[in-house]
């Protein structure tokens, strides 16, 4: 086991191929040639954060080790969506991916041979990643490369039994999230194996590829959806699987489709991997790795101390476990996340505890406690209530109702977990996702909500989607307002709209019918009510949506005459109008 | 009702920013903490405060008195005026 840049940058294995790609096999000496004259040209551009997303994973090694080579600082995004390199736009100052890498090192004239160039020391090559925070918006996270040195280090003598040295190493993750770039880039490197560059997007792409013995990087997601013809194909030596809990007869089909049990990392980005295991039998518990001390918080959430997280400092989890009693092995079990921890008075309070209590009292159905915004001090709650508790709410009042709620949460928390506002609504906004996004429960507390808003919370996408490589459906809404019958809706177009696809090459345009779709979904969600079309009129389109536009969506809901007038505005004229005229549900 | 505890009901209602609360939903004889409005300890650590900055009396957390004074609309109106006919 070799230091990352010592191993990719110095170490001579004459003919060893570092990666493939496709038919292609890629050298060390031709990879750190490209690195040089990378590194080169990122000195000469004077930048100093430099964001790098690539699909080849040979093209972001390069990318890296030139980033860090410069003495530069790598940002990587978890998308290369124009949005979303927006939103982070302030956080580098060059950026690069495979079509600029690959124009650069076509032009630039081979730089001195850089041989005798000195390797920067790990603890200054740092790496920013992003993961989506809790308020959707994304919240970046930088590591050293000695802790990400450290990690691989730490778990490789536990990976080594049974792997052939010429075991390769295949990718079904991106290398832009850390569990991807440690396993399928850094620990390649650092260990010799030869990793294949492309990331497979699908199980169809490994298996004419796979050959035994075989090092496979996987996704719950892919280990839930395998390929019925992975039961013939070559048998891989180890199966790696972390990003999100595997569930048990997943794991139990993977077993029987390739003859071991997939290995699960626990971890995060903030932590990097903190516990493994294989789910032989259901809950099977994680053992910790062997430099990560463990224990418990005041939450009952696990806290998790090593060099590759914060050294001596404790790292506090949102996960909530228990240690195994019958052994003093360390090994824990996970019993949910304790989302959203926030601070009020200095405690840590737990939302989902919050919550956990309001859903054990008969008047609530379902509940979601949060901070209305990152000033209040106290904590509120949107409720669905049982008919019992419609019942109370209609006798008490919400502010009593509240105070009812409020003493039952007391008999078990602090004070300061007590919520302060209340929103009693018919259903809890959720996006197409099924998740619930911050920002549509925070809107509930806006002083501007009419009662309207608070009955029928508008369902829209989440900012990030959770699945970067599906298209988008809907656009970014900005913002919103209904104010009683009138409906305003900013919106930002995104090149991945999956209507931008195909028509027309080169200059994409949003379809008229999307729009219309868009304006019923919307007006839908708006103004609470069913809508069965019935005929559209007047309809006119004036001027065609680009992928960047930034639109205002105005909605004009008639409920006597059953119709909702759309117009999607621009600054100085509308792009289309129209009137859908529906039949009303009663 | 007092001129006084009207206007304290109103003081509370804007200070804790309780909503969907009336100055009329509040009964000055009811309990203010626990019971009651149901506040809870740092809803009256807010009302502490706010309550020395606008009518600049001095609580003294040391006095047996103040679970008194802040048991009800009522004891505070009292509590206020007192206060206020001191030199």
């Amino acid at each position: 086991m070799t230091a990352f840049l010592t191993a990719l940058m110095t170490q001579n294995i004459p003919d060893a191929p570092l990666c493939i790609e496709g038919e292609t096999c890629f050298r060390r000496d031709q990879v750190r040639a490209d690195i040089h004259r990378l590194a080169h040209y990122i000195n000469q551009s004077g930048a100093t954060y430099i964001a790098l997303h690539c699909h080849s994973a040979r093209l972001f090694l390069t990318g890296l080790a030139a980033i860090w080579q410069a003495g530069c600082h790598a940002v990587l995004p978890a998308s290369d969506k124009a949005g979303y390199l927006d939103e982070i736009a302030s956080q580098f100052d060059l950026f690069l991916d495979d079509g600029k890498i690959n124009h650069t090192l076509a032009c630039n004239t081979p730089a001195s041979s850089g041989d005798n160039a000195v390797l920067p020391a790990s603890e200054n090559c740092h790496a920013t990643f992003y993961t989506s925070g809790s308020t959707g918006a994304p919240k970046a996270i930088t590591k050293t490369l000695s802790q990400l040195e450290a990690e691989m280090a730490m778990q490789t003598p536990l990976w080594q039994t049974g792997l052939k040295d010429d075991a390769r190493i295949l990718g079904l993750v991106s290398h832009q999230h850390i569990y991807g770039l440690l396993f399928r880039v850094i620990w390649p490197v650092m260990t010799g194996r030869v990793f294949v560059a492309t990331q497979a997007r699908f199980w169809e792409d490994i298996i004419a590829d796979l050959k035994t013995g075989d090092i496979i990087i996987a996704s719950p997601a892919h280990l839930q959806r395998l390929h019925p013809d992975l039961a013939t194909a070559p048998r891989p030596a180890r199966l790696f699987c972390s990003g999100g809990p595997l569930d048990q007869p997943s794991a139990a089909q993977s077993q029987a489709a390739f003859g071991i049990w997939p290995t699960e990392i626990l971890g995060s980005t903030e932590t990097g991997g903190i516990a493994w295991r294989q789910q032989t039998t259901t809950d099977a518990p994680w053992a910790p790795f062997p430099e990560v001390k463990t224990a418990l918080n005041d939450l009952g959430c696990l806290m998790v101390a090593a060099r590759h997280i914060d050294g001596a400092n404790w790292h506090h989890t949102e996960d909530r476990a228990v240690f195994d009693a019958t052994e003093n092995s360390h090994r824990f079990r996970l019993r949910g996340r304790t989302d959203r921890v926030v601070k009020i008075e200095g405690k840590r309070i737990s939302l989902s505890r919050v919550e956990a209590h309001l859903k054990n009292h008969d008047w609530v159905d379902d509940a979601v406690a949060l901070l209305p915004d990152e000033t209040d001090k106290r904590l509120a709650a949107i409720v669905v209530l049982t008919p019992q508790g419609q019942t109370r709410l209609n006798e008490l009042g919400t502010f009593r109702t509240g105070q009812m709620l409020r003493s039952h949460i007391t008999r078990h928390e602090d004070d300061a977990a007590l919520p302060r506002r209340w929103r009693f609504v018919a259903s809890i906004p959720t996006d197409s996702q099924g998740k619930k996004p911050l920002h549509d429960l925070r809107a509930l507390f806006d002083k501007s909500a009419t009662p309207e808003t608070i009955a029928a919370a508008m369902p829209v996408p989440s900012r990030i989607p959770a699945a970067p490589t599906e298209p988008a459906l809907f656009p970014t809404i900005l913002a919103r307002s209904v104010e009683n019958d009138l409906a305003r809706i900013e919106m930002r177009m995104e090149p991945g709209l999956l209507y931008f696809k195909g028509h027309f090459d080169g200059s994409p345009v949003l379809p008229g019918v999307v729009q219309l779709h868009w304006a019923v979904h919307y007006a839908r969600g708006a103004f609470d009510i069913v809508i069965t079309l019935h005929e559209i009129t007047q309809l006119k389109y004036r001027k065609v949506i680009t992928p960047t536009d930034q639109i205002h969506l105005l909605l004009q809901c008639d409920r006597i005459r059953g119709q909702v007038k759309f117009t999607y505005a621009g600054t100085d004229t509308d792009y289309s109008s129209g009137i859908i005229k529906y039949s009303k549900a009663d | 009702m007092t001129t006084l505890e009207t206007e304290l009901k109103a003081f509370i209602i804007e200070t804790l920013n309780l909503e969907d609360l009336n100055i009329e939903d509040i009964d000055s004889n009811e309990a203010l903490f626990v019971e009651g409005l149901g506040l809870d300890s740092i809803d009256a650590l807010e009302l502490g405060v706010a309550l020395q900055k606008k009518y600049d009396v001095r609580i003294d957390a040391k006095s047996d008195d103040v679970k008194n004074h802040f048991a009800s609309v009522h004891n505070l109106a009292k509590f206020i005026e007192m206060s206020r006919g001191k030199p």
